[in-house]
């Protein structure tokens, strides 16, 4: 961001939409337009910092079109049928964790640009700052979890919102772990982070006062055995955020949630006290009885 | 193609694209892709679908996917 207001990076990466993938080209003016100028400002430091020249910028654009383009197709056979493509998990990281070339050329690009081009990610999003960072922050929270990191964003938000906390963030995925620690580092806080391939599951690391875990869940064939294990690594008065996709038929979900109740149902059988949630969807449906996806982002003791 | 990007018939040619149909978004794309491929019975590669941003590039594609391409 300039100090005269001005979004360069915002401006670059809409031009970029324009020319190269021009069905995508009215997604910034329609975002500024729900969220305004703070919005704006928000991506635009994004942008500046995590996509600096042009090569990087074309090839984020190019993944985002390629990931949006294939969750609208999902989405559309998901209205008529009404089930998830993919049942197994075996068969999904195949296709997407071990697939290194799609991982850095569409899949983390593409997660990176929907944190503000859907308006259910950046609202979920702002709910996570405002929510658990700011009790992060009050509480002076030292030590935090991310499990599933992803682009790392939401470990990047925890560390920029509670300066005296260290991270560690886990993941299956080398490719995430590269771009979550270049996130982070890009970010100045690169001093008190970083990702270790691990399944928490398998191998749990000691328990923490602070948990986050986001989007994780409907990945899963079982999501209750692995909230039980998520339990375990809270200590006792620690505060989780764990938050779930509904009716979003990504490639790579397989466990449906229907409702935010199907969740909740899942996080008490493993033993957590649900303090609050947070449900935003993608738009509004189509017809009154289509399904349209959701997030739902729990705060849990 | 018109009735899935929601345009008269009698308008599409050389110059119907993403430029000249400003209702041309990315679920109303994406649903052009499915009717075509159930009405040719084609399958448009992944790399191509966000580059068919034209009738002409469109109907190129569908006949090379036809003629085996």
């Amino acid at each position: 961001m300039r100090s005269d207001g001005g979004t360069p990076g915002l401006d670059r990466l809409e031009a970029r939409f324009r020319a190269a993938s021009p069905i995508f080209r009215e997604a910034i003016a329609k975002s500024r337009q729900i969220f305004g100028e703070q919005w704006a400002t928000l991506f635009d430091e994004t942008i500046t910092r995590l996509i600096p020249g042009d090569a990087e910028l074309a090839a984020a654009v190019d993944g985002y079109s390629k990931f949006a383009l294939d969750v609208v197709r999902l989405q559309l056979r998901f209205e008529k049928e009404r089930v998830y493509l993919h049942k197994s998990y075996t068969e999904v990281a195949k296709a997407v964790y071990a697939n290194e070339t799609y991982m850095r050329t569409c899949y983390l690009p593409g997660l990176l640009l929907s944190h503000y081009l859907w308006p259910h990610h950046f609202r979920q999003m702002r709910n996570f700052e405002e929510v658990f960072v700011g009790e992060m922050a009050r509480k002076g929270a030292e030590q935090f979890y991310d499990i599933g990191v992803g682009t790392g964003f939401y470990s990047r938000l925890a560390l920029m919102g509670a300066p005296r906390a260290t991270g560690v963030g886990f993941d299956i995925s080398p490719s995430s772990k590269e771009f979550a620690e270049g996130h982070v580092r890009a970010f100045g806080a690169g001093a008190r982070y970083r990702v270790e391939l691990r399944d928490v599951v398998d191998q749990p690391p000691a328990p923490v006062d602070w948990l986050i875990c986001v989007e994780v869940l409907e990945h899963l064939e079982d999501p209750v055995a692995f909230l039980h294990a998520l339990r375990g690594l809270l200590r006792a008065g620690g505060t989780a955020f764990i938050a779930t996709a509904l009716n979003a038929p990504n490639a790579d979900h397989i466990y449906l949630y229907r409702t935010a109740e199907d969740v909740k149902t899942q996080l008490l059988a493993a033993g957590f006290a649900v303090e609050q949630y947070f449900c935003a969807l993608a738009g509004a449906p189509t017809h009154p009885d289509t399904p349209v996806a959701e997030v739902a982002a729990f705060i849990v003791k | 193609m018109a009735a899935m990007l929601d345009i008269d018939m009698s308008t599409i040619g050389p110059a119907t694209s993403t430029d000249t149909v400003p209702q041309w978004d990315s679920v109303r794309h994406m649903n052009l892709i499915i009717a075509l491929e159930e009405a040719f019975g084609i399958t448009v590669p992944d790399d191509e679908v966000a580059t068919l941003t034209s009738y002409p590039i469109v109907r190129a594609m569908v006949e090379e996917q036809l003629a085996g391409g």
